[in-house]
């Protein structure tokens, strides 16, 4: 199975088979600063992310991070390993909240390699983040390939 | 606050895509690669970013209310804001965005619906945004799943 490295930006997608995996990678723990500067950066004030009172009335245990911090600490983690101009695709499923405190573990491996309409190598790959403690927090696919 | 669907007019507006941005946000998503922002000469500034992956949903930014379409829908009463979950959300590029480009985007509510689960009843709103070039060619298109919790399944 091809292990290759982050920040290679040369990743050929014809040299990746079913099995091969992005190499794993972690970041955190999160923290209230990580959701502020993410707030501020994408303009997502939703006040689950910052008013305690608030999700405790509606059942949560605290404040958790944006989904789209955790989606997109993931699509910058693929686009420094495969390169931005090889995502075609890019489908996440927010499965459980990330807590303060949590550390994100962003895996991926290659599902299915095949064939553009135009002759392009294609790979699909199934993503996942994981907590710390062993939460998925996150179910995604991404597929990688030159435009056509 | 009905139990009909809500509906919601599509909305077209320009998304420049700004070098200050691609790198604030960039740093917020914790790049693992944050040179991208400068040049291989010392001192010399990238002419054009890479925009991050998740970029196209900030666009709201640029458009009329200036907050995400479900938001929007919450700000008109539509739906009820502190109930609402992100479920997911789905990227398509044809090419990647760069920053110096200004696309224009367009977002519309492309459907409802609602599951009843053991918890009760939830409403799926899929909202669409298309990115194309001033030229018209499609660059990016963006399908948003928001979840609305009814009321009464609080806990």
């Amino acid at each position: 199975m091809a292990e290759t490295g982050l920040s290679a930006h040369r990743l050929n997608v014809a040299d990746l088979s079913a099995g091969s995996t992005m190499p794993e990678r972690r970041a955190g723990p999160i923290t209230q600063e990580h959701l502020i500067r993410y707030a501020g950066a994408s303009g997502d004030f939703n006040p689950f992310h910052y008013d305690t009172e608030l999700v405790r009335s509606r059942g949560f245990k605290g404040v958790f991070a944006q989904g789209l911090l955790t989606a997109g600490i993931l699509g910058q983690t693929l686009a420094a390993w495969a390169g931005q101009d090889l995502i075609r695709k890019l489908g996440v499923r927010f499965a459980e909240p990330v807590w303060l405190g949590d550390e994100l573990i962003f895996r991926a491996v290659v599902t299915r390699t095949y064939e553009s309409a135009a002759g392009n190598a294609r790979a699909d790959l199934d993503c996942t983040v994981w907590s710390g403690d062993g939460r998925q927090v996150l179910k995604g696919s991404v597929t990688l390939g030159k435009a056509d | 606050m009905s139990d009909d669907p809500p509906t919601l007019e599509t909305v077209t507006f320009a998304f420049p895509v700004e070098w200050g941005k691609c790198r604030e946000l960039a740093l917020a998503l914790l790049d693992p690669d944050p040179a991208t922002a400068f040049s291989d000469v010392p001192g010399v500034v990238a002419p054009a970013l890479p925009a991050p992956v998740i970029l196209p949903v900030c666009s709201f930014r640029y458009g009329p209310t200036n907050a995400p379409p479900i938001v929007t829908m919450a700000n008109m009463g539509l739906v009820d804001r502190s109930r609402l979950l992100q479920g997911g959300l789905e990227f398509e590029f044809h090419r990647a965005i760069r920053s110096g480009e200004t696309l224009t985007v367009t977002e519309s509510l492309a459907r409802t619906y609602d599951k009843t689960t053991s918890k009760g009843v939830l409403r799926f709103f899929e909202l669409e945004a298309t990115f194309h070039t001033p030229g018209g060619e499609l660059v990016c298109t963006v399908t948003t799943t928001n979840i609305e919790r009814r009321p009464g399944q609080d806990g």
